[in-house]
């Protein structure tokens, strides 16, 4: 049976690989750095 | 695949990239094996899982990043040329076989047990499994379905078959489309996917009505959440130390060769750090949010906390995803649809992975043997096709067994060890530290530095060392095998050596026939010799 500190242990875990993905996929998400954008322009070029 | 257009050799996006590289540490560990490893110790074992998480696993996978980008700046995709680059003696090509041969080994035996998830939606959905009600029933339905209830000299079900020559030509269809049209496409899709499916799994166990007294979610979610004393004092043995740092390599698919092979499509300017971070994240929110909210919470409502643990203690949580939850999903409304859900969830957890397995062989043909990538994925698919029979035919002779112990899990072991040492020891942590900052968007605390210099290849080869006093003997010596089973483990063993030799011939072909490629590298001409000019300079 989970006691009331169990679920807080659990939560705080859940909250925390949530809240790191979240901050993760904002940052690549809203990152100007694109990984095929130069490769294109070699495609392009070549 | 390094000789034809650019846009065909790497990937299509960096979202593309940072969903294969998850996808590839996603696996069926992550629904069938953590839950298995945490619950025996309940809350306790979160402490070493995320401590090995955060000393072992994430510095680990930003090696593996940075050692496979700079090895793909030399035109190298797999681990013998990498760990070449990194440290110029003899024997160091040699050891980069360990960074084919494992996933290849593995993905052998691993598309088969994908295929039986994948088998076993398609009885779920066609209502083939109803009519069972026990557990007992349900194992033995288990046992016909793969061939091992009638087996005789072989096991065989033609109904699993045919799941497997499915499942092994999607992976070969996916495999022989290459990084952006093939691999890239289906992680796209199929990580998102896995991910709705898997929360809308969890939300569903995590609503069911309580059974009996014990029998509640609460109960369930304490097998891995609860804060007990008696589970704390656990973490004097070495042991619940040894899971979790075993579950974090497995979890995060390091140690296997696949994430070097995805990272040496990347260029000097491409970030490293935060892409290897949400990879890592992405696989921790899956295995510990989903992973944990479905298949012991599930048991323990439908049977109880006892019998639950029973279970796990004889059968392992695999009965559980296999036996049990078929059985559960019977006695729920819209059961059938999300039994359904549950098998499709694990196969795409486990073609995410796979498809990434036999990718360093393949290119180690392309690139190294300079084999035609046509060529080679036929080549790649006849000699698994060949080497899957044994472990499909003599199951039940534990040639399966043989060969995960040795590929996937000691051989991952020491391979990690083999990788940490060179790069942080002879290749160096400053240069490491430099490389791994080259194009970065995040920038890593300072104390991963000395992380990556004492922490993390001590822990790994402390960790060899244990595996070699704990039971390394007895497996060597067969000391518990059956002796009808002995003659099988050694055809196992033989396949494993077959492959190694067959890889030790190529690496020394390799470096004889193209000497200049390896020794001369204002030779190298590539899309990529600036970016080495650039990364020597700032090395330098």
């Amino acid at each position: 049976m989970m006691t009331w500190y169990s679920y807080l242990y659990m939560f705080t875990v859940w909250v925390i690989i949530t809240g790191l993905n979240i901050y993760c996929f904002y940052r690549v998400l809203t990152s100007k750095n694109i990984i095929t954008h130069d490769d294109e322009e070699e495609n392009n070029e070549g | 695949m390094r000789r034809g257009p650019v846009k065909e050799l790497g990937w299509g996006s960096r979202f593309g990239l940072i969903m294969a590289m998850a996808g590839n540490a996603v696996g069926l560990g992550n629904f069938l094996r953590f839950p298995g490893q945490a619950a025996p110790y309940g809350g306790a074992f979160m402490v070493p899982y995320f401590l090995a998480l955060i000393l072992i696993g994430i510095p680990l996978a930003w090696i593996e990043w940075s050692i496979g980008r700079r090895g793909g700046a030399y035109k190298h995709g797999t681990t013998p040329g990498m760990f070449y680059r990194l440290w110029k003696h003899p024997i160091s090509k040699y050891l980069g076989i360990f960074g084919i041969l494992l996933p290849a080994m593995v993905g052998v035996y691993y598309i088969y047990i994908e295929s039986w998830a994948l088998g076993y939606a398609w009885q779920m959905a066609t209502g083939m499994l109803r009519g069972k009600h026990t557990y007992e029933e349900m194992k033995a339905s288990f046992g016909s379905y793969v061939g091992t209830a009638n087996a005789g000299l072989i096991s065989f079900s033609s109904v699993s078959y045919s799941f497997f020559i499915i499942a092994f030509l999607i992976n070969i269809f996916v495999l022989g489309r290459g990084i952006a049209k093939g691999i890239e496409i289906v992680a796209k899709y199929c990580m998102p996917v896995l991910i709705v499916l898997g929360m809308i799994l969890a939300v569903r166990v995590l609503t069911l009505p309580p059974r009996g007294e014990n029998q509640t979610v609460s109960h369930g979610l304490a097998q891995i959440w609860r804060l007990s004393p008696q589970d704390f004092q656990t973490l004097m043995r070495p042991h619940v130390w040894i899971a979790a740092t075993g579950q974090i390599f497995f979890t995060l698919s390091v140690g296997l060769g696949m994430v070097h092979t995805y990272a040496s499509y990347l260029k000097k300017k491409h970030d490293l750090t935060l892409n290897g971070l949400t990879a890592c994240a992405t696989n921790e929110f899956v295995e510990v949010v989903l992973g944990g909210s479905i298949v012991i919470p599930a048991a323990v409502i439908f049977f109880g906390v006892e019998r639950a643990r029973e279970i796990v203690a004889m059968d392992g949580t695999f009965a559980i995803g296999f036996y049990a939850l078929p059985l559960i999903f019977e006695q729920i409304p819209y059961g059938e649809i999300f039994g359904v859900m549950w098998f499709f969830l694990l196969f795409l957890a486990g073609l995410t992975s796979s498809m990434a397995m036999f990718t360093p062989l393949l290119v180690f043909l392309e690139d190294e043997l300079q084999i035609d990538r046509r060529v080679g994925v036929l080549l790649v698919a006849f000699f698994a096709f060949i080497m899957m029979q044994p472990v499909i035919l003599f199951q039940h002779h534990k040639v399966l067994d043989e060969l995960d112990y040795w590929m996937g899990t000691f051989g991952l072991v020491l391979f990690v060890a083999i990788e940490t040492v060179v790069f942080s020891w002879i290749f160096g942590v400053d240069k490491g530290w430099e490389e791994l900052h080259l194009g970065a968007e995040l920038k890593i605390p300072r104390i991963y530095y000395y992380i990556m210099k004492y922490v993390t290849p001590v822990f790994a080869v402390g960790l060899v060392v244990w595996f070699c006093y704990d039971g390394l003997l007895e497996k060597i010596t067969m000391k518990n095998v059956a002796s009808e089973d002995v003659p099988y483990i050694w055809l196992a063993r033989i396949m494993i050596l077959l492959m190694a030799s067959f890889l030790m011939w190529g690496v020394w072909y390799a470096w004889q026939t193209h000497p200049k490629f390896f020794e001369d590298e204002e030779d190298t001409k590539s899309e990529n010799s600036d970016d080495i000019k650039t990364i020597e300079d700032a090395l330098s």
